[in-house]
């Protein structure tokens, strides 16, 4: 499968020209040298993405989604990362649009669906708990119901981008009853509502795009539940499997692999010549390269067949790891150019710094950020657990 | 050079260094230096390395080894001794080049009696604080010499100041037609090669015992940490699983330990055996840096994450005590050619 079926390839070509024509050149060029985009910056891109009709992947069409193949849906990916495009922030249209559209009201599908195509929306997930991490039969977060309305108390952490969302979709707590992956319901709410307070968490990097949120007796109407009452579990294991599958990033894997091999073009090696001819680096190089390919094999026989939650599982492990494998390689490759930390939201950041190259700094930044790839989405050790539960029945 | 401690009295040192930064929690240098009276452990290495643990164990923001190369570097070339309280650090690394001094292409020309300056030094750790710089620069086509730079003298000396990703602070510092009188030069002209290497090695084996104080606190929090964490109805360090992480963990830190106390009793050795030595250390140290960091951010799940939380600051300082005179392939690289 290796081999793109003409059809296949021709979707390859048409989403590469539209990466290099109708797309903006500023978030091309800002991710290209290392920068953090602003929110502007995604708004841009996903406005023309939208455009073409590219940005509800995932969804159904009768929503405005794509509708794409899983194949389709690769080859996106791949060529988005490969265009160095502004990443799609996944929280609403990748994790919670689906959820909507699939199990939503139609009045959910109406309002919500069509706002966060045209980024009117931005949307923040609300699944941690400081007590309840990977662990979410623990969630605390409750929502009772009174009248109409539900009220919400508790506390959210890890929220990706609440800096820049409107709404966040929560786990909540609505019945303690049952067993405890049941009585959770799916709950949204806007964050400018009275009670709700976002405090920012500055990470290990330097950036502080995680947030924790207060909820302090917030009133919402019960129409903001997704779904039946109850039923969150099921919906959040859907959601969780596109999740773990999102994690893939191949293109960008490839993508950043290229680069260390450019970067290492340009630094100075061990006795003379340049980094890009060491043998250590390159033999390190080649071991990610090797285990990506086999990574992308499996990425590939998963999206022609039904997605197991084991084989999901394995995935995020492999995915995850490889990941940070090429961040390691990039420290590896900056040495010494590693040791400065820079304030890359600064506009002249890269100037800091005239003996070292901004490679190393945005390096050493990369390889923090992205020690919690094998943390969120359900930690490795809880992956290992998933699988685990499928190979026991071989034993029985 | 100092008589060996007895093992009462290495403790002794542990516990003051201890004391001190447990009560002082932001402590100065010139506070260290004076308070603890460490003027002969900057240049006894047994002494040293009792320091450099205590400074890892509290990640303590102090130039200990900075002026500890400096100290030993102006002691072996019979310059005028540094007063303890000063603070003073080498300048020799170089876009240019990634380890090896020989590729140093800063260059120093005579200039009447004195000395001119020209070139560029990448990441000099503490730079911005210090009184003192020693310059390692070339004299002439082959060899490289040392100078003797004072630090408040700027013209001539576009610093670029920054901070490291353990807090310290550095800066990047062009030299363009400075200015050096004659004794800025110190040992004898065209040689410091051997010197800088043999300087390399000791600040190596403080940081190998940097590192073994840093490893075990890491190792500590985590193992902290994984008792009152509770997950899935009980502490998380009840599962096996995370339990043989940390076991692991142990396992690097005294693979560590007994590193930092190879590459110190190897510093009196024939360069080749030192050398060797060091090297073998800090392959292991590397290792345990990289790996007892990535398990102890992992095991904290998203608190590792945070800038609040100690750890990643522990991490970070793991991260460059990896490369701040070499890295892991450059020592494997150097085992190889001996």
């Amino acid at each position: 499968m290796l081999k793109l079926a003409p059809e296949e390839t021709a979707f390859q070509n048409e989403v590469r020209a539209f990466f290099a024509h109708d797309y903006p050149a500023h978030v091309i060029a800002k991710n290209k040298a290392g920068q953090r985009l602003t929110k502007e910056d995604h708004v841009d891109a996903q406005h023309a993405l939208n455009a073409r009709g590219w940005l509800g992947v995932g969804w159904p069409r009768a929503v405005g989604g794509t509708g794409w193949t899983p194949i389709e849906r690769y080859i996106f990916d791949q060529e988005l990362e490969f265009a160095h495009a502004a990443g799609i922030i996944p929280m609403a249209v990748i994790y919670i649009g689906p959820i909507i559209a699939a199990f939503g009201s139609e009045r959910q599908k109406a309002e919500w669906l069509p706002a966060i195509l045209e980024s009117r929306s931005f949307w923040a997930q609300g699944y941690s708990e400081p007590e309840a991490g990977s662990d979410l039969a623990s969630l605390r977060f409750s929502a009772v119901r009174d009248g109409d309305d539900y009220i919400l108390n508790g506390t959210k952490i890890w929220t990706s981008g609440a800096l820049w969302a409107d709404w966040i979709f929560c786990l909540a707590r609505t019945s303690r009853e049952e067993r405890k992956q049941q009585g959770i319901s799916l709950i949204c709410a806007p964050l400018d509502l009275p009670g709700i307070r976002v405090h920012p968490i500055r990470l290990i990097d330097g950036s502080d795009e995680l947030a924790r949120i207060e909820f302090d007796n917030v009133r919402v109407p019960v129409t903001n539940r997704i779904g039946d009452e109850g039923q969150a579990w099921h919906y959040a294991n859907v959601l969780l499997k596109t999740e773990r599958l999102s994690y893939a990033h191949i293109g960008s894997k490839k993508r950043d692999l290229a680069k260390l091999l450019e970067e290492a073009a340009k630094l100075p090696a061990r006795s003379g010549g340049t980094m890009d001819r060491d043998p250590a680096f390159r033999l390190a190089h080649a071991r990610v390269e090797a285990r990506l390919a086999a990574i992308e094999a499996s990425i590939l026989r998963a999206l022609r067949g039904e997605v197991s939650m084991a084989t999901a599982a394995a995935l995020k492990i492999a995915c995850t790891e490889c990941a940070q494998t090429i961040t390691e390689l990039g420290i590896d490759l900056a040495g010494r150019h590693r040791l400065p930390m820079l304030e890359r939201d600064s506009a002249d950041w890269a100037a800091a710094t005239p003996a070292v190259g901004p490679f190393g700094p945005a390096a050493v930044q990369s390889y923090l950020f992205e020690r919690a790839q094998t943390i969120y989405g359900g930690s490795t050790e809880v992956q290992k657990n998933i699988i685990w539960r499928s190979l026991a029945g071989m034993a029985r | 050079m100092s008589a060996a401690l007895s093992e009462a009295e290495q403790a002794m040192l542990h516990d003051a260094v201890r004391a001190f930064l447990v009560k002082e929690g932001a402590p100065r240098w010139p506070d260290f230096a004076d308070r603890l009276r460490i003027g002969a452990a900057l240049v006894d290495a047994q002494q040293g390395s009792i320091i450099a643990e205590e400074i890892g164990r509290a990640r303590a923001h102090l130039p200990f080894a900075e002026v500890a190369t400096a100290a030993w570097l102006l002691d072996h070339c019979g310059a005028t001794a540094l007063p303890a309280d000063k603070v003073a650090t080498l300048a020799w690394a170089e876009p240019g080049l990634r380890y090896d001094f020989a590729g140093i292409e800063t260059r120093a020309r005579r200039d009447g009696d004195g000395w001119r300056l020209d070139g560029t030094k990448a990441v000099v750790g503490w730079a911005p604080k210090a009184d003192i710089i020693l310059v390692a620069a070339r004299t002439g086509d082959e060899g490289v010499s040392l100078f003797q730079v004072d630090s408040a003298r700027t013209e001539g000396l576009r610093p670029s100041p920054y901070r490291t990703i353990d807090g310290h602070p550095a800066a990047d510092l062009i030299f363009e037609n400075h200015s050096l009188a004659a004794d800025a030069l110190i040992g004898p002209e065209g040689t410091a090669i051997d010197l800088l290497e043999e300087a390399r090695d000791r600040a190596l084996a403080l940081l190998a015992a940097e590192a073994v104080g840093l490893l075990d606190s890491l190792l500590e929090q985590t193992i902290a940490y994984t008792g009152q964490r509770r997950q899935f109805g009980q502490p998380i360090a009840g599962f096996q699983a995370l339990q043989h992480r940390m076991v692991d963990m142990y396992l690097e830190c005294e693979l560590a330990r007994s590193s930092a106390w190879l590459a110190v009793e190897a510093l009196g050795e024939s360069p080749a055996d030192r050398a060797r030595a060091v090297s073998c250390a800090m392959v292991n140290v590397a290792r345990a840096c990289r790996s007892v960091g990535q398990q102890a951010i992992q095991l904290h799940g998203g608190m590792g994450m945070t800038d609040e939380l100690a750890i990643g600051h522990y991490v970070k300082r793991a991260m460059a005590i990896e490369v701040l005179w070499a890295d892991a392939d450059w020592h494997l690289a150097r085992i190889v050619g001996l």
